[in-house]
């Protein structure tokens, strides 16, 4: 392998290893429900729902708790949220396991799509990042390829 | 398709670049434990640690033993709060805390606070564990001391952990409270969760709950016994059976309440068996 190309690897090896994701335990996720409620559907990463879970919800600037209810047998919680801003949905279920979701409100008392994430990254700067590494790959395939050509 | 070296090149740049600044624009506070008076768009984080009732009043392991803890010292470094758009709060210092300071009721214990830090929502929150540098139990990450009894079995202990690793509980703390939602002029709390029994198991879960088969249990330690008391440090426990899976039951230790933790950068994460 030439000089380059051992740059070239040592370089994609470092961005990889920058952008790879860290080691979860066992988890929970959620998906926002559409069709004009506000509310979200709570799972265990086995894709298991979290039913009958305790539910706490707090309002937009408020720390003590609005509402408190329970997920159904398909681990869906809604509420009718009487002000827009970000409301805090966190759900307790058996065996110590749970999930907070940050959940918008818009004006209309509708929940925006995409609930908030800590993470720090957005949607469209992890497309982006998918785009940018994919990209990487081809490029370098195709830059040993010609090389190999002109041998 | 041609691909020059000059495009290869600049895709490189880009995409480092790229990379560097894709966390967005961070802005950090560091702060000391000195309170200071709140300005009106400002709040207080106090950073806490909790062992929970575990460790402060003790539980039955998968295995049987009543386990109680006199000491549960644990190493934290840099605990950091912190919002989606960046915006941190760093309690900076390492602290040795006993999580099982206090009665049977007591509270999580407080490690420190920082004054005047802009209000938001501080939802996530990293921290590390690190050896202790200086003094007694130095080089031990967490120490555990107690006594495990059983039928006519009573065994003091003191396990001397030295397992190094990072937190990190993006999705936020899960529980009674809404913690890290700092409004203006108020004062909120973060904590520290760790879950012992993911060392020990629970009797009182099922027998292939994870919570059981994830752990070793007492008999792992008692191994290693002598004179009827158990005192070791987590180097001489390399060889044993199960080494394996107490090492990712100590990995498991950090939570935000109920909320889960990523871990990384663990010190042994080169030396287990895949």
């Amino acid at each position: 392998m030439t000089g380059e190309a051992r740059a070239v690897a040592a370089l994609f090896g470092l961005m990889l290893c920058a952008s790879t994701p860290l080691l979860y335990c066992h988890g929970t996720i959620y998906e926002v429900l559409t069709g004009g409620v506000v509310g979200i559907r709570a799972s265990f990463d086995t894709g298991e729902p979290m039913a009958s879970a305790r539910v706490l919800i707090f309002a937009p600037g408020e720390t003590e708790k609005y509402y408190e209810t329970k997920t159904d047998r398909n681990g869906i919680v809604c509420f009718s949220p009487d002000r827009k801003g970000m409301w805090v949905i966190q759900v307790l279920a058996e065996g110590g396991h749970g999930l907070r979701v940050n959940l918008p409100v818009d004006s209309s008392m509708s929940a925006q799509q995409r609930a908030e994430s800590a993470s720090g990254s957005s949607y469209l700067q992890k497309i982006i990042m998918a785009i940018v590494v994919a990209w990487g790959f081809i490029a370098t395939g195709l830059f040993f390829s010609r090389k190999r050509g002109k041998q | 398709m041609r691909v020059n070296r000059m495009s290869l090149l600049l895709w490189l740049i880009l995409s480092l670049s790229y990379f560097s600044f894709a966390g967005g624009q961070k802005q950090e506070v560091e702060g000391d434990t000195t309170l200071q008076a709140p300005s009106s768009r400002t709040g207080t984080i106090i950073f806490t640690a909790n062992g929970e009732d575990f460790v402060r009043k003790g539980f039955i392991d998968r295995q049987g033993w009543s386990i109680s803890f006199d000491r549960l010292y644990i190493n934290l470094l840099d605990p950091t709060a912190y919002m989606s758009s960046g915006q941190r709060a760093v309690l900076k210092g390492a602290y040795w805390v006993d999580l099982a300071a206090g009665d049977d009721e007591a509270e999580p214990v407080e490690i420190g606070r920082l004054s005047e830090i802009p209000a938001g929502n501080y939802q996530a929150l990293k921290f590390k564990i690190r050896k202790k540098s200086s003094g007694s139990f130095q080089g031990c990450s967490m120490v555990l001391i107690g006594r495990a009894e059983k039928k006519a079995l009573s065994v003091p202990f003191i396990i001397k952990l030295e397992e190094e690793m990072d937190f990190d509980g993006r999705e936020g703390y899960v529980g009674e409270e809404l913690k890290g939602m700092l409004l203006p002029g108020k004062v909120t709390s973060v904590e520290m969760t760790f879950h012992f029994d993911h060392i020990f198991g629970d009797r009182e879960a099922a027998a292939d709950d994870h919570i059981n088969t994830g752990s070793v249990g007492f008999d792992f330690f008692n191994q290693f016994a002598q004179n009827g008391k158990v005192d070791l440090c987590q180097s001489e426990m390399k060889k044993a059976a199960r080494y394996d899976t107490l090492v990712r039951a100590i990995w498991s230790l950090g939570h935000l309440g109920e909320g889960h933790c990523a871990v990384a950068n663990q010190s042994s994460a080169g030396e287990l068996k895949e």
